[in-house]
């Protein structure tokens, strides 16, 4: 039988399409048959994940958590197979006076971005001060339900793990998608995310809804 | 014994200063695993060095609030695996890859990427050492119409005679179109890889848009009609614009057209009845010799390399012959005004000079054909031959 995976993402960017078309294409070409389902939101993919919509979900780190909570719930186990390098050990943090045209005294950004719009000059520095820095957290997680085809899985895992920069073949669509390797998922970095969730309820509305609350 | 670590200090410099480019460059030699220290004043230096890092796969630990370790990722280096030049600036290789695309000669091409579609990509067949020198020559006599034509120069001869170059000039237009065209097909089918290749078939290109410009300005300088556009000239255009293979169009565009059209604009220019048609003939005498050189130049080089070449090129003039077998080769029109203009008017004396001068025009053509025929290495038979099948047209 053909290993088959169908990935669910969020179509953040005309690029995604792009990315995953291109990923296919390679997948294909290693023997595995890939396809792909795009929402405009973040809370859909989550509820069809568990609706049996796809069998990997591209998840951010809060559909990681709502995904984590409902499972807790349904009695069913998710898994974390696979991260970008560049989603792991991220900080936010927040400049003061950042905002130029001076109606905003201060904002709240990943530091990539603090480093980019400092490259870019849209924040000039001697204009800047960072006030403070977040604890490190990871982001996007490809996350896998039980139940999922485990031979197909593991091929589809170990065939990200695989992909390397110095393949020419996969480095276009690796700097597309903005990574170097990827990486064993890991689910301890959103441990911040989930105390904050819960402290402002958060959740509490998607959670009901998926009467998991 | 412990090496030295290599130290980069950043002093003041943050991100918004240009801190990444020397941190670009320090890493630029090391290889995956290997450990650089960093240390700077800027503030917040430390957010952003980790924030680069990780973009660009390394990994930045703080040692103090000043200072950080960084260690190499594996992906270092990594674009330039597989990369490979794309030939050399002075020589280009014998057969250009699609996937080079646009890439300067001599520059190093990163592996993978769209592949091109060039059709004309081996250098035998396109490029030879003359052709930049024949470039620059080019290059160096370009000219002005505004400035190198003597527009205002009296124009004293009859309507009559007017009338005579006029649809002389409306048959160059014409064929200048076509030597326009062949050209520029081939320039866009030709891997840029062969640099001087494209530079020469587009400023042919461009040389014959300023002839279409001048002939077309002299030809209605006197406010008379154009002349005829005939169904046996544009079917013997039509077979030039439509040949597909680069080695025939030359021969046949080039070295036979382009090297009987020198003879014809030597003859209108001895012939011309103002000063301003003359200078025009002289100038575009010499840019169409230039052409011919051109031809003659990869032709003979192409066929040193590829011993079936000039059987392919004589049956591309007995193709071309036998398609223009129905029609009815250069009109009468364009012939009489000729000998008009090489007699000077109408009078039965100066008719019977102009026609002796056609006459002479028409084996100085042949003769031409057949020297540069013989030059790409057929014999004398063969040239004799594919001159006598060469269009009535002269293109």
């Amino acid at each position: 039988m053909t290993n088959k995976i169908v990935l669910g993402a969020v179509a953040y960017d005309a690029k995604v399409v792009t990315i995953w078309d291109g990923f296919q294409r390679w997948f294909a070409s290693q023997g595995l048959e890939f396809d792909y389902v795009l929402y405009s939101n973040y809370e859909r993919p989550v509820e069809q994940h568990f609706r049996g919509a796809f069998d990997v979900a591209w998840n951010s780190p809060l559909a990681r958590i709502e995904t984590e909570r409902v499972a807790r719930a349904r009695r069913r186990t998710p898994r974390a197979l696979a991260m970008r390098d560049t989603d792991c050990d991220l900080t936010s943090v927040i400049p003061a006076r950042a905002l130029i045209d001076g109606e905003v005294d201060a904002a709240c950004m990943i530091d990539g971005n603090l480093a980019a719009f400092s490259n870019d000059g849209t924040l000039p520095r001697s204009a800047t001060r960072v006030l403070a820095q977040t604890a490190k957290y990871d982001h996007c997680n490809f996350t896998v339900l039980d139940g999922v085809d485990e031979r197909s899985v593991a091929r589809f895992r170990e065939l990200l793990l695989g992909m390397r920069y110095d393949d020419a073949s996969v480095r276009p669509l690796m700097d597309l998608e903005g990574l170097k390797a990827w990486r064993e998922g890991r689910t301890q970095g959103y441990a911040q995310l989930e105390r904050a969730c819960d402290r402002f309820g958060w959740l509490r509305e998607f959670l009901e809804r998926m009467q998991a609350a | 014994m412990n090496e030295p670590r290599p130290t980069l200090d950043l002093e003041h410099l943050g991100f918004d200063r240009g801190a990444q480019v020397l941190l670009a460059r320090a890493t630029r030699a090391l290889a995956p695993g290997a450990l650089l220290e960093v240390c700077g004043s800027a503030p917040a230096l430390g957010v952003e060095l980790a924030a680069w890092a990780r973009a660009n796969g390394h990994a930045a630990r703080p040692l103090t609030d000043r200072r950080w370790t960084l260690e190499i990722g594996r992906s270092a280096g990594a674009r330039r695996a597989g990369a490979e030049r794309a030939g050399l600036p002075e020589e280009p290789a014998s057969r250009a890859p699609q996937c080079w695309g646009l890439a300067a000669r001599g520059a190093l091409v990163e592996a993978g990427g769209p592949e091109f579609g060039f059709r004309l990509c081996e250098r035998e067949e396109l490029w030879t050492a003359d052709e930049a020198t024949l470039y620059r020559q080019a290059l160096a006599a370009q000219w002005d119409p505004e400035r190198a034509i003597p527009w205002s120069a009296p124009l004293e001869h009859s309507d009559e005679l007017e009338d005579a170059l006029v649809e002389v000039l409306t048959f160059l237009i014409e064929n200048e179109t076509a030597a326009l065209l062949v050209p520029a097909r081939f320039a866009g089918q030709t891997h840029p890889h062969f640099r001087e290749t494209l530079q020469l078939l587009a400023i042919q290109a461009a040389d014959e848009a300023r002839h279409i410009e001048v002939f077309t300005r002299r030809a209605t300088l006197r406010g008379r009609a154009l002349g005829l556009s005939t169904v046996g000239g544009r079917a013997s255009l039509k077979s030039l614009v439509d040949e597909p293979d680069f080695a025939r169009a030359a021969l046949l565009t080039s070295v036979l057209g382009e090297g009987t059209f020198t003879n014809l604009l030597g003859f209108l220019h001895a012939h011309a009845p103002d000063r301003c048609t003359a200078e025009i003939m002289r100038l575009a005498a010499q840019d169409e010799a230039r052409h011919v050189a051109f031809a003659m130049s990869h032709l003979a080089h192409h066929a040193q390399a590829d011993a079936t070449l000039l059987a392919r090129l004589a049956s591309a003039v007995h193709q071309r012959h036998a398609a223009l077998l129905a029609t009815s080769g250069l009109s009468v029109e364009v012939f009489d005004a000729l000998i008009a203009l090489a007699g000077g008017s109408y009078q039965p004396r100066a008719i019977e000079r102009g026609h002796a001068a056609v006459v002479e025009l028409l084996a100085q053509m042949d003769a031409g054909r057949r020297m540069r025929l013989r030059k790409l290495g057929f014999d004398a038979r063969q040239a004799e031959q594919l001159s006598e099948l060469h269009t009535r047209n002269f293109m």
